[in-house]
C-alpha cells in the first residue's frame, strides 16, 4: 500500500506492506536508525516518535497508519539552522543519558510533556515518563532534563 | 523481498566496502545519492551505521550522537549483502534431542543454511569458562560450558538447538518455526538442592553440585561460635535476576574469503575478551579473529561474555559467504543472557556479651544453571569472598558455598558480580544482632569498625583496604538522612494509617577485577593498554581497551592526558572497542575501568615522555636526566631553554606516538552507608520510598555529575532487586508474557526518589588519579538499605523476619495480615 | 507478524460489510498490535477504522455522555465535558497504560477486547452505560461475557458508548508494578435508583459486586462494606497475585472509591 507521510518536515511516499510496523519502516526502509528497539511488549519506550506532535510507541504502530500524517523522529527534531533542539541540549546538559539507548524516546516523550504539560513540576513530570524505561540513569538526571528542557522551550515561546 | 537491501545500496556509496553488493549493484545509476523522501534528490549524508560499516574501528563516546539519533548501536549496522540468523529454542527445561528435521526449514523461501548442534559440534568447541577447577575448590574441571548449539541434549527452556539462516528476518522466523525437534522430557531440577531424581543434569555431576568451595578459617569459627555469649541466625534469598539492559545483544559476523579472517560486530562489554573465547571455540589461529563494537546500550554484566550467538554468526558468516547479522529479541534476552544472583544463603554471626563481632558463617547455596559462564564459578565464591566482613573487626569468617546445576540459563556476574550478595547477608544480619541484642543498629556497627579511619589495613578476609571514612560515612549518613526526627515521622505517618520504616546499611567495594585476575591464572593481575596518536593539527587519539556501555570512562583520561601533556582536554578524544586496535585490553566490569585506564595511560604517557625527554636531550646536547618535564613543558636544567610538548608533537610528527601496557597491582575499597525510608500502605503492602541518602567514599572524584550517575543507577538497580525484580521460572518461561517487561517489573520514573548523595571521598594512594571505583557501589548499597527499612516499618509484624526480596505488595500483605496487628473477620460475599 | 490484508473503509457500512472470519477491526492497536507481534492472534485482514467519520468525539445527548468509539483515553482525559460531568472516568482513563499508550488507545478497542485486567470494562459496567454498535444497543450488565469475551456478534462494530451521569462515582485501582495493569479496579457510582460496584483486573471478566451495592445503597460510606468481602473462590491467581490478594484488594479499592465519589 503506498503511504504518503511528511518525516521529519519532508514529503515521503513509499509503498509499503501492511504488516510493517512504524520502527521498522523509520529504522530499516528510511533509515533512521536513532528510533531504537528495546522490548517486544511495548513497555520501554525506546521507539518513541511524535505522531502529529504527541508521542506514540512505534513499534506497536503499523506503517500505513501513518499515512497522511506528520512524523518526527529524534533525527529531525532540532529545527532548521538549530543544532540542538533545547531539549536535547537540556538533556547533554543535566547528564540525563549514559548508554544512550533510551535517550532518543525519552527527548521525544520529553518534547510532548514539555509541549502539552507545561505547568508539570517534577512528580507530574515523573507520572508522565512511566512509559520510558532508563536502565542506567535511575531517571533523576532525565527528570532533570525534562525541567530544564521545559524551561528552555519556554522561554524560546515568550521571546 | 529485498527492497530493505535494495534501499540501502541506492543510499549507499559503494566503493570500498567491506563486502561486494549483492547482485545488482546500483540498479538504477540515475538514482544514486538520492536521499530517502527527498524529492528534490539532494544527497544525505550516509546513516551512521552504514558509514561504520564501511570503517570499522574503534569509536569515542560522543553524547551528541547520543541526542540526535547518530550513536551507532549493533542493530543500527547494516552491511550489503547481510542475511539474518534467528535461533531456534528449546521449549523445555532437561530433555534429550532425539532428532531434528531440518528439512522443511532448508526448503523455505530465503533459506541459505540451518545449523544444528551437531553440525556445529564438528566446528566449535563450547565456549570455555576461563575459571581453573582449583579456585572453586574442584581437583577436576566439569565439562559444563556453554555449547554454541546444544547437541544431544537440551538443559534450559532457551537452550539453543539450531540456527536458521535465511535472506531476511522475516524468512529466518517463519523458517525456524518449520524445525521440528523430537524431544524426550527428562526430570526438572528447579530449585538449587544437590540431590537427583533420576537423570542429573550432567552425567560428571550425579547430584548436580556443580561445586563445594570453603574460604577463611571454619576451625576458629567453630570455637568463636562455641564460646560466644550470642549467636545471631539468618535465612536469607537473594533471587535470580535479569540484567536487562534496554539494548539487546546482537552480533554481525563477517569473513573475508581471500585472508579468512573473520571479524565480529557485537555488543561485548570488552572486544578482548570475546576474541579470546571465541578464538578458542572455534580454533582459530591467533590474529584471525577481529571483534569490533560501536557504542553498548547498557550491559551490566550480562555482556561480558562469549556467547553461542557469537560464535554461530561467524560460522554462518563463513559458510554462506554473506555477512550473517543475529539481534536478540526481549523474550530471547530471558531465554539466553545470563542472569544474576541467585543465592539462598544461611549466615550467623557470633558476638561477645558487648556486643562486638567475633565471628562470621556464610553459607550461600548458588543456583548456577544449567552451563558455566565464562566466569561462573568465580562469581558465586572468589569475588564476594574479600569483602564478607566488610570492614567489620572479625576474629574469623568463614564462607562455605555450594553451586547447584539447575535447568536455567547460566548466573554470572551482574553489577557486582557476588559482593552485592556478600554485602546483603552482612548488612541483614548485622541489623538482625542489633535487634536481638537489642543494641541500636547504629551503635553496634560502630563497635565494630576500625577506630583509624585513613590509615590501611587488611580485613579478615585479607582483603586491604586502603583506609576509608567508615564512621564518618555513618554519621554523615544518619544526619543528614535525618535519623533524629524520624521517630515524628513515623508517628505522624502512622496517624495517615502508614506504616514509615527507617533502615540504613554500609557496604565496602573491592574494585579492579583482581580477584578474577588472580582466579584465572595464579599471580595474575588485570592488564590494561592505551594507545596515543598526536596529530598534526593538535588532536591526540586515545585508544584505551576499557569499554563504556554508559559510563564516561573517557573523562579521567582525558583530563589526565591533558594536565600531564599541556594540550587543551577538548582536542583529545577516547576511542574503545576495537580488538585490532591494541594488542591486549580488559575491557569492563567489576569497576575496573577507572583503575586500569589510570595504569595504562601512565604507562602510555610515561613512555611519550620519555621518548620526548630522549629528543630533547639529544637536541639540546644534554643528559636525558637533566631534562626536566613539567606540566607539558621540557626545560633544560640550568638554563632557559624551554619547549612545550604541544609544539614537539608538529615538530615530530608520528614519533612521540606510543602505546603502553600495564598490570593493575592495587584495586580499591570504596565504601560508604546509605539510609531510607519507606513508607507502607498497610492495606495494600505498596511500599513508596520516600526518601534515600547516599553518602560514599570514592576517593577523589572526577566528575561528580559522572559519579552520581553511576550512584543513582546502581541504587535504582538496588531499589528493583529490593522491592519487585524476579527472574521468571522455567515454567513460566513457556508462556510468551513471562519472558517480557510486561511481567518482569522494572521500576519507573515515579517509583525511584533521588539520591540525596553526599561525597564523603579519602583520596586513594595507590593510582594517579586517587580515585575509588564506583560503578557497582549502589547496587551493594540499595538492597538491604530498603529491606532494612521494610523490616524496621514491619517490626511489628513476627512474619516480618521471614520476609524476602523482592519484597513485594502481596508478600508484604501477607506479613501484615497474618498477625501482629488486630485483623478484623471480614463475612464472604459473592 | 504475519502477513494480512488491510482496508481503511470511510464509513460504518462499508467497515462492516469488510468483516469476515478472522478479519479485525483496528482501532487504536493497543491490544491488537501487541498480540498480532506475539502469534497470539494473526487476522487475515485488518479493518482499519481510522478513516471512519463520526466514530470519534465526545458529545451530550439528553442526560448522557456519548463518546465515540474511536476516541481515544487521551482526548477523553482532556474532554472539558467528560471532567465536569464523569470525573471518575477521567480518573479511571488517566491511569491506563502509559502516556504513549493513551495517545492511540480507545474505549471501543477496549471493550471490544474484553481484557479481564482492562480498566474501562470497570467504568463501562460501574456506570451501567449503553454499548452502541452499528445494528442494536447493548447495556453493559449484557456486554461482558467471560475473559476477551463479548455480547458483540462477529463484524459487529461498536460505534459509541454512551454513559449515564451518576450523583457520585469514583475510581481507585492497584496496579501491578511491572504490567502496569489492575490487579484490582474499583468503579463505584450512585444514582437515585441504586449503587452500582465493578471490579476489573481480579477476575477473568468485570463483574458486579452485590454484596457491596446493597449496604451502599443504604449508607453510602466506606464503612458500609468494611465488614463484606469478595470471594477469592472467584479471583484470578497469576504470575502477578494470588487469589486472595486480589479479593482482599478489591474490598480495599472498593472503600477507597466509595471516599473518591464521597469526594
Amino acid at each position: 500500500m503506498k503511504i504518503s507521510v511528511t518525516l521529519n518536515g519532508v514529503a515521503v511516499q513509499e509503498d509499503v506492506e501492511p504488516h510493517l510496523l512504524a520502527a521498522a519502516w523509520i529504522r530499516e526502509r528510511r533509515c533512521l536508525t536513532g528510533t531504537h528497539i528495546g522490548c517486544d511488549t511495548t513497555q520501554c519506550g525506546a521507539c518513541t516518535i511524535l505522531l502529529d506532535g504527541v508521542s506514540v510507541k512505534s513499534c506497536t504502530l503499523l506503517a500505513v497508519s501513518l499515512d497522511g500524517h506528520a512524523v518526527t523522529t529524534i533525527e529531525g527534531l532540532a529545527a532548521n539552522g538549530q543544532d540542538l533542539h533545547p531539549m536535547q541540549a537540556a538533556f547533554k546538559e543535566n547528564h540525563g543519558l549514559q548508554c544512550g539507548f533510551c535517550t532518543p524516546g525519552m527527548i521525544m516523550r520529553a518534547v510532548d510533556i514539555a509541549i502539552h504539560r507545561r505547568e508539570a513540576d517534577e512528580a507530574e513530570i515523573r507520572r508522565e515518563l512511566e512509559g520510558n524505561i532508563c536502565r542506567c540513569t535511575g531517571y533523576r538526571n532525565i527528570v532533570a532534563a525534562v525541567l530544564a528542557g521545559a524551561q528552555a522551550m519556554r522561554a524560546a515561546r515568550d521571546k | 523481498m529485498t527492497t530493505e537491501l535494495g534501499r540501502r545500496q541506492l543510499i549507499a556509496m559503494t566503493g570500498a566496502g567491506l563486502l561486494t553488493s549483492a547482485a545488482g549493484g546500483l540498479a538504477n545509476a540515475a538514482e544514486a545519492g538520492t536521499a530517502p523522501g527527498n524529492p528534490a534528490k539532494m544527497p544525505v549524508a550516509m546513516p551512521p551505521g552504514d558509514a561504520f560499516a564501511r570503517n570499522l574501528g574503534p569509536l569515542p563516546r560522543d553524547v551528541g550522537k547520543m541526542i540526535t539519533g547518530g550513536a551507532i548501536y549493533v542493530d543500527d549496522v547494516r552491511f550489503d549483502g547481510e542475511a539474518v540468523g534467528v535461533v531456534v529454542r528449546s521449549p523445555h527445561p532437561h530433555a534429550r534431542i532425539r532428532a531434528i528435521d531440518a528439512s522443511a526449514a532448508r526448503g523455505a523461501p530465503g533459506v541459505l543454511a540451518v545449523l544444528s548442534g551437531e553440525d556445529v559440534a564438528r566446528m566449535a568447541k563450547p565456549i570455555a569458562c576461563v575459571i581453573p577447577p582449583a579456585a572453586y575448590g574442584r581437583a577436576e574441571a566439569l565439562p559444563v560450558d556453554r555449547p554454541v548449539l546444544a547437541a544431544g541434549r537440551v538443559r534450559h527452556v532457551g537452550d539453543g538447538v539450531a540456527f536458521v539462516v535465511a535472506e531476511t528476518a522475516g524468512q529466518a522466523r517463519e523458517a525456524a518455526e518449520l524445525v521440528k525437534v523430537d524431544y524426550e522430557l527428562l526430570p526438572e531440577y528447579v530449585e538449587p538442592r544437590a540431590g537427583a531424581v533420576g537423570m542429573p543434569i550432567w552425567d560428571a555431576a550425579p547430584d548436580n553440585v556443580a561445586f563445594d568451595w570453603q574460604f577463611g578459617n571454619p576451625a576458629l569459627c567453630r570455637d568463636l561460635f562455641n564460646r560466644a555469649a550470642h549467636t545471631v541466625r539468618i535465612h536469607l534469598s537473594i533471587p535470580r535476576l535479569i540484567p536487562n539492559p534496554i539494548e539487546p545483544r546482537a552480533a554481525i559476523g563477517l569473513h573475508d574469503p581471500q585472508s579468512g579472517k573473520l571479524t565480529l560486530v557485537s555488543n561485548p562489554q570488552g572486544v578482548h575478551f570475546v576474541r579470546g573465547g571465541l578464538t578458542r571455540a572455534l580454533g582459530l589461529p591467533d590474529g584471525e579473529l577481529r571483534v569490533v563494537s560501536p557504542y553498548l546500550g547498557g550491559a551490566f554484566g550480562s555482556k561480558i561474555y562469549a556467547y553461542p550467538e557469537h560464535a554461530l554468526v561467524l560460522l554462518a558468516a563463513r559458510m554462506v559467504g554473506r555477512p550473517v547479522r543475529w539481534t536478540a529479541t526481549r523474550r530471547e534476552a530471558f531465554l539466553s543472557d545470563t542472569q544474576g544472583r541467585g543465592h539462598t544463603t544461611e549466615a550467623a554471626m557470633a558476638l561477645d556479651e558487648d556486643g562486638r563481632f567475633l565471628a562470621l558463617s556464610v553459607h550461600p547455596t548458588v543456583d548456577i544453571g544449567a552451563y558455566f559462564s565464562q566466569l561462573t564459578p568465580i562469581t558465586a565464591t572468589g569475588v564476594g569472598a574479600p569483602i564478607q566482613g566488610g570492614a567489620y573487626r572479625f576474629q574469623a569468617i568463614e564462607i562455605h558455598v555450594r553451586g547447584i546445576f539447575t535447568n536455567k540459563v547460566p548466573v554470572d556476574a551482574y553489577r557486582g558480580a557476588g559482593r552485592p550478595e556478600a554485602n546483603y547477608v552482612l548488612e541483614r544480619l548485622v541489623d538482625r544482632a542489633a535487634a536481638e541484642l537489642r543494641i541500636d543498629p547504629a551503635e553496634l556497627r560502630a563497635r565494630n569498625l576500625p577506630d583509624s579511619q585513613t590509615a590501611s589495613f587488611t580485613a579478615v578476609t585479607g582483603l586491604p583496604i586502603g583506609g576509608g571514612r567508615f564512621l564518618d560515612n555513618q554519621r554523615l549518613c544518619l544526619e543528614r538522612a535525618d535519623r533524629a526526627g524520624f521517630a515524628q515521622r513515623r508517628a505522624e505517618a502512622a496517624s495517615r494509617g502508614r506504616l514509615r520504616g527507617f533502615g540504613f546499611a554500609h557496604y565496602l567495594e573491592a574494585n579492579g577485577g583482581l580477584q578474577v585476575a588472580a582466579a584465572i591464572a595464579p599471580g595474575g593481575l588485570p592488564h590494561e593498554c592505551a594507545a596515543l596518536k598526536f596529530g598534526a593539527d593538535g588532536t591526540v587519539a586515545v585508544t584505551i581497551g576499557t569499554q563504556s556501555s554508559g559510563q564516561d570512562h573517557a573523562r579521567p583520561v582525558t583530563l589526565y592526558v591533558a594536565e600531564t601533556l599541556g594540550l587543551a582536554a577538548d582536542e583529545i578524544t577516547v576511542r574503545e572497542g576495537d580488538s585490532d586496535a591494541l594488542p591486549i585490553g580488559g575491557g569492563t566490569g567489576g569497576s575496573k575501568s577507572t583503575l586500569t585506564s589510570s595504569v595504562a595511560i601512565k604507562q602510555a604517557v610515561d613512555i611519550v615522555i620519555a621518548k620526548a625527554r630522549a629528543l630533547m636531550a639529544q637536541t639540546w646536547n644534554v643528559q636525558p636526566e637533566t631534562v626536566q618535564f613539567d606540566r607539558g613543558v621540557f626545560s633544560a636544567a640550568g638554563s632557559l631553554r624551554t619547549v612545550r610538548f604541544a609544539d614537539l608533537v608538529s615538530r615530530y610528527p608520528g614519533q612521540l606516538d606510543n602505546e603502553g601496557e600495564a598490570a593493575l597491582h592495587y584495586g580499591s575499597s570504596a565504601n560508604g552507608c546509605h539510609a531510607c525510608e519507606v513508607e507502607i500502605d498497610p492495606e495494600t503492602g505498596a511500599v513508596e520510598i520516600v526518601r534515600y541518602t547516599g553518602v560514599d567514599d570514592f576517593g577523589r572524584v572526577i566528575d561528580a555529575a559522572n559519579v552520581q550517575g553511576q550512584v543513582q543507577g546502581g541504587v535504582a538497580m538496588g531499589i528493583g532487586q529490593a522491592l519487585a525484580e524476579l527472574a521468571p521460572t522455567p515454567e513460566a518461561l513457556q508462556r510468551p508474557l513471562a519472558t517480557s517487561n510486561f511481567n518482569h517489573a522494572l521500576l519507573r520514573a515515579p517509583e525511584i526518589p533521588a539520591v540525596d548523595w553526599v561525597d564523603n571521598g579519602l583520596p586513594s594512594a595507590t593510582n594517579i588519579f586517587g580515585a575509588k571505583a564506583c560503578g557497582e557501589s549502589g547496587a551493594s548499597a540499595a538492597p538491604p538499605t530498603v529491606m532494612n527499612a521494610i523490616a524496621d516499618a514491619l517490626s511489628a509484624f513476627p512474619g516480618a523476619r521471614e520476609l524476602q526480596m523482592p519484597a513485594r505488595p502481596e508478600d508484604i500483605w501477607k506479613v501484615i495480615s497474618s498477625g501482629g496487628a488486630e485483623s478484623s473477620a471480614r463475612t464472604t460475599s459473592a | 507478524m504475519k502477513p494480512f490484508d488491510y482496508f481503511r473503509p470511510g464509513s460504518v457500512s462499508g467497515a462492516v460489510a469488510l468483516a469476515r472470519e478472522q478479519t479485525c477491526f483496528l482501532a487504536g492497536g493497543m491490544s491488537l498490535l501487541p498480540m498480532m507481534k506475539h502469534n497470539l492472534a494473526a487476522p487475515v485482514a485488518l479493518i482499519d477504522l481510522s478513516a471512519v467519520p463520526d466514530l470519534n468525539g465526545i458529545r451530550k445527548t439528553g442526560d448522557a455522555i456519548e463518546i465515540g468509539a474511536m476516541t481515544t483515553h487521551a482526548a477523553v482525559a482532556a474532554s472539558v465535558l467528560v471532567r465536569e460531568t464523569l470525573p471518575a472516568l477521567v480518573a479511571l482513563v488517566v491511569g491506563i497504560g502509559d502516556p504513549a499508550v493513551r495517545n492511540r488507545g480507545t474505549i471501543g478497542g477496549s471493550l471490544a477486547n474484553n481484557d479481564p485486567a482492562a480498566d474501562y470494562p470497570a467504568g463501562v459496567l460501574g456506570l451501567g452505560a449503553t454499548i452502541v454498535t452499528d445494528r442494536r444497543e447493548i447495556t453493559a450488565d449484557d456486554f461482558f461475557i467471560a475473559s476477551f469475551t463479548t455480547a458483540l456478534e462477529p463484524g459487529e462494530l461498536i460505534t459509541a458508548v454512551r454513559f449515564p451521569v451518576p450523583l457520585a462515582a469514583g475510581y481507585v485501582r492497584f496496579r501491578s508494578a511491572a504490567s502496569r495493569f489492575p490487579l484490582a479496579g474499583v468503579f463505584v457510582a450512585r444514582f437515585t435508583g441504586g449503587v452500582r460496584v465493578a471490579v476489573t483486573g481480579a477476575a477473568p471478566s468485570v463483574f458486579r459486586v452485590p454484596g457491596f451495592e446493597a449496604p451502599l445503597a443504604k449508607d453510602f460510606s466506606p464503612g458500609a462494606i468494611e465488614a463484606v468481602s469478595v470471594d477469592p473462590a472467584r479471583m484470578l491467581s497469576d504470575i502477578n497475585g494470588g487469589a486472595a490478594y486480589r479479593a482482599h484488594l478489591a474490598g480495599v479499592m472498593a472503600r477507597r472509591a466509595v471516599a473518591e465519589a464521597m469526594g
